[in-house]
């Protein structure tokens, strides 16, 4: 499933909302580069600072010091954490010609299989990360689900990196819960 | 430039390496009153103070009115002084700005760059730090987390060598900046303490030895003690070169009064402050790679303007592209439009100008932008069309 490789710099766009963890899970994958000797740089973009409300966050990945600040307008990787957003065909704005989706949900809706149809090259890829983090108990531990997803779909960055920060920021049963989902995301991710 | 392998590097915030900076720089006192987009920068001290990392007076004020105020007062007695602010918080402290450089207290001041109200925003524009920009604080902008990092430890030096005494802004994009989380250098706690030993003021306030301060002065000596700061100022842009040259030898890192990127064979030169920078930096790229020469100038010492750093860079160009970041309403250029153009001017200069306002209230500005903008003033002076003068507004919808 080695969807991507690292090409100069790429770029990531993950969606979700206020309190899903979004600027976490990409703060959490730009360290896990780090980690990887590769530069990393992560960043949100907010809208009203509210619960529920839409938030984006980007982090770009290069094997060279990054300079552009800008926003992210040609991602190469989307990410969707929130369930409802995850069958929006919004979420695929800019994405590039061989681009990968991974989104949120048991299943890929109709319209979204037909939206990335005109990208015949891109790949779309699916893991239930809400089901996951409440069979763990908790809707807050899907977006490690969601990363653990990621690096089986992308091999951008390994799910042993990825785990290390997890330990350097949790604790006790909530590190525990966040590697199982990160594990059970990295396990159950399918492609479309 | 030393590039440093990633793995080696601490995934810190922009204010997260702040706090850290300040820590290490083993400040005395903080006075802060927390607002969006700096919040980050005073948890953080908080927390350090909180959990005895950090030795120093934590106070937590009601306002930022009240944090300057402070400031002030613990900076008179001889204490090392950190503040943060952003924006409303910026506009609030302003009458207490002018007294902490005229009194000469050495404080240091992270400003996350955030547009001012109305309408309410919490985005990055630089127009609150050029509200302050005659309060007589020297104005540094930063491009990236690792500059943050950095110029606060020669924020502190700069701040507090005798002569100098001057507060010293260390402003950094709200958001593009305070919010991204990067790779950042760090230096040991030990090598901060020898780059930056404590304060020792020659005067401060000490009921054993009394003197007065913040004296009341008439006609007769006001003028004088004000010009002290323009004195004062005038010797920063050495000064900092020094102490750039010791931070240099030390990590292998220094930044200038400008940072020049291709400007040599320029024919379009770019000018601009604080985290588009980094972004237009990599547009004079890849229009260099198209065989356009572009060449970029971002200004890292704003106050005092390093008027002697930026001529050798700009002086054969064919034109210039100024980008602002703040209005000035109803004025001929906005500000480093207006500094740029005085900066031509006394060397007999005339370089034709464009001088844009961008990205108010935090819209953003992409490398693509910056292409079409450096493209367009290529194809005018191709054409022989003259530049257009005064002030145009970049990406406004009309």
């Amino acid at each position: 499933m080695q969807a991507i490789e690292l090409k100069k710099l790429v770029e990531v766009r993950f969606h979700g909302r206020g309190g899903q963890g979004v600027v976490t899970a990409a703060r959490l994958l730009a360290e896990a580069c780090l980690l990887e000797n590769k530069y990393s740089l992560s960043f949100p973009e907010f809208g009203p600072e509210r619960s529920g409300a839409p938030v984006r966050a980007y982090v770009r990945i290069s094997d060279e010091p990054i300079e552009v600040r800008s926003l992210v307008y040609d991602p190469e990787i989307v990410v969707s954490i929130d369930p409802k957003l995850s069958s929006s065909v919004e979420i695929l704005a800019g994405l590039d010609d061989e681009g990968v989706v991974i989104i949120n949900s048991k299943n890929v809706e109709e319209a979204l299989l037909k939206a990335i149809s005109s990208k015949p090259r891109a790949k779309l890829f699916y893991v239930d990360a809400r089901g996951i983090a409440l069979s763990l108990g908790d809707a807050r531990f899907e977006n490690s689900a969601i990363l653990g997803a990621f690096a089986k779909a992308t091999g951008i960055v390994s799910l042993s990196s990825l785990e290390s920060v997890l330990r350097t920021r949790f604790k006790g049963a909530v590190l525990e819960n966040n590697l199982k989902a990160m594990r059970l995301g990295y396990d159950k991710v399918g492609q479309a | 430039m030393s590039l440093l392998q990633p793995k080696t590097l601490k995934p810190m915030s922009t204010s997260e390496a702040i706090a850290y900076a300040v820590k290490q720089a083993n400040v005395d006192v903080i006075a802060a009153y927390p607002i969006t987009p700096q919040t980050i920068i005073v948890e953080r001290l908080s927390e350090y103070v909180n959990n005895g990392e950090l030795d120093a007076e934590y106070i937590a004020v009601e306002s930022e009115h009240s944090a300057m105020s402070a400031c002030v007062a613990a900076s008179l007695t001889g204490a090392r002084v950190f503040t943060s602010t952003a924006s409303q918080g910026l506009a609030l402290m302003h009458e207490v700005l002018y007294i902490a450089s005229s009194l000469r207290c050495p404080i240091v001041m992270a400003i996350a760059n955030r547009a001012l109200s109305a309408p309410i925003n919490i985005h990055c524009d630089h127009s609150d730090m050029m509200g302050s920009r005659d309060a007589g604080w020297i104005q540094i902008f930063v491009e990236n987390g690792q500059q943050a990092y950095d110029r606060i430890f020669q924020a502190f030096k700069l701040a507090e060598d005798e002569d100098i005494l001057l507060p010293v802004g260390v402003n950094l994009d709200g958001f593009f900046l305070s919010h991204a989380v990067e790779g950042i250098a760090t230096i040991s706690d030990s090598e901060a303490a020898m780059f930056l030993p404590p304060r020792k003021a020659k005067y401060y306030i000490d009921s054993s030895m009394p003197m007065t301060f913040g004296a009341f002065a008439l006609p007769d000596w006001y003028f004088e003690i004000k010009h002290q700061v323009v004195e004062a100022m005038e010797k920063v842009p050495k000064k900092l070169a020094e102490i750039e040259e010791i931070y240099y030898k030390m990590t292998g890192r220094r930044y200038g009064h400008v940072g020049a990127y291709k400007t040599d064979d320029a024919e379009v030169c770019l000018i601009c402050a604080g985290s588009a920078a980094a972004t237009a930096k990599f547009a004079v790229t890849s229009l260099r790679e198209k065989g356009i020469k572009a060449g970029l100038l971002s200004i890292r010492l704003f106050r005092p303007f390093p008027a002697e750093s930026i001529l050798p860079h700009i002086k054969d160009v064919k034109a210039l592209v100024v980008m602002d970041r703040a209005m000035s309403p109803g004025a001929p250029s906005a500000p480093i439009g207006q500094d740029i153009k005085t900066v031509l001017y006394d060397a007999g200069l005339n370089i034709p100008v464009a001088n844009y306002v961008y990205g108010l209230g935090g819209r953003d500005i992409s490398v693509a932008e910056f292409e079409n903008i450096i493209t367009k003033i290529i194809e005018d002076l191709k054409a022989g069309r003259p530049i257009e003068r005064g002030v145009r507004y970049w990406g406004l919808r009309i």
